[in-house]
């Protein structure tokens, strides 16, 4: 049976309410969330606590699954998304140096990302400066890669809507607030 | 799609036990509930789906459909398969209402021992009718309680099918 064909099968089980469906793909898939997880956080307490809550959210969000994409861009989705909650839930009013990456990864294909003004000597964005909603709008965007149909999907709003509140971010972001000099990433 | 590529690309490194023990557990709690709580809830499921059928009874004096109501269709195969009916639509009504009402891990468990617990819960309900004034001779009570059990598990099984379809459906 193929890999793909497999992973199908075990998430039909665990759907069905099978355990065996769940330790299936925990044993398969737990070493790979865990290493990447390794290479976006400093510490290991947090690492831990993240890939519980991955496992965690994986299970309770399991009926949402959608069979057209495999398990491991389900869990890719879902690690981003819990990462990209952790270091709001931690209150960090810049982002790490793996946004950033992703950022600027992000940024070669969307022209409107790419115009965000970046301190040469700093290069984080100053999160602190939106409200939760365009926060969570910009994350979702550039950490999770998700479509703004699907962010649309996930906040309940329409695909008008979320670009208009990414667009207000960018703009909030955009405009410069101390005099050190900037630059535009492209 | 270069950070997907790294992910799927990244080493894979084996989770400390004790993380992997507090997700296992966290996800056997919940795909592996005791049978018994679920049991009670599904008394409660079958007696007022049961209770519903009686209104199509003539026999519980709250016939609403008129004269002999589905006894009429039953009876004209004889006493032993009116029982028989009876019984099966008595306890099939209960058995499609807890299809549609449990969760699919709910369901899977009741599947597991449904020829033990079905038999005792019958037999639990035929008491209770006596109970509110059915009548019921030992060799017609012995149809009765064959056909419901009978009833009960082929109803919970195609409720299972249909329930099945609709789970793995919704997750589109």
């Amino acid at each position: 049976m193929a890999n793909d064909d497999l992973d199908t099968e075990w998430m039909k089980a665990y759907l069905l309410g099978d355990r065996s469906g769940f330790d299936a793909i925990y044993r398969k898939y737990s070493g790979k969330v865990y290493g990447y997880l390794t290479q976006k956080l400093s510490s290991k307490a947090e690492t831990d606590e993240v890939f519980q809550e991955v496992f965690l959210k994986f299970h309770r969000f399991r009926r949402n699954y959608d069979f057209k994409y495999s398990l491991l861009q389900w869990l890719y989705v879902i690690s981003n998304t819990v990462l990209a909650d952790h270091h709001r839930k931690r209150g960090r009013s810049v982002l790490t140096e793996a946004w950033d990456e992703k950022f600027d990864e992000v940024s070669q294909t969307d022209a409107s990302l790419a115009l965000i003004p970046m301190e040469s000597n700093a290069p984080e964005v100053e999160l602190s400066m939106l409200n939760a909603e365009q926060q969570s709008v910009l994350e979702m965007r550039v950490i999770g890669e998700l479509e703004f149909r699907e962010i649309a999907s996930r906040l309940g709003k329409s695909e008008q809507g979320v670009r208009q509140i990414l667009s207000r971010a960018l703009k909030k972001l955009r405009a410069p607030k101390t005099t050190s000099p900037r630059r535009s990433r492209s | 799609m270069k950070d997907f590529q790294a992910f799927s690309e990244s080493n894979s490194v084996s989770p400390p036990q004790a993380v992997s023990e507090k997700i296992l557990s966290e996800v056997s709690k919940d795909l592996d509930p005791a049978l018994s709580p679920i049991l009670f809830k599904v008394f409660f499921v079958y007696l007022i789906a049961g209770a519903l059928t009686l209104l199509f009874c003539p026999q519980f004096g709250i016939n609403l459909t008129g004269g002999m109501g589905l006894m009429s269709l039953f009876m004209r195969l004889g006493e032993g398969p009116c029982m028989l009916g009876c019984g099966g639509f008595f306890m099939a009504s209960g058995s499609l209402s807890a299809a549609l009402a449990l969760r699919p891990e709910e369901l899977r468990k009741l599947r597991k021992s449904e020829w033990l617990w079905l038999p005792v819960l019958s037999l639990v309900l035929m008491s209770s009718l006596v109970c509110f004034g059915g009548e019921f001779l030992l060799s017609f009570g012995l149809f009765w309680l064959v056909g419901s059990v009978l009833g009960g598990v082929a109803t919970l099984e195609a409720g299972w099918l249909l329930r099945r379809s609709a789970w793995l459906g919704r997750s589109r």
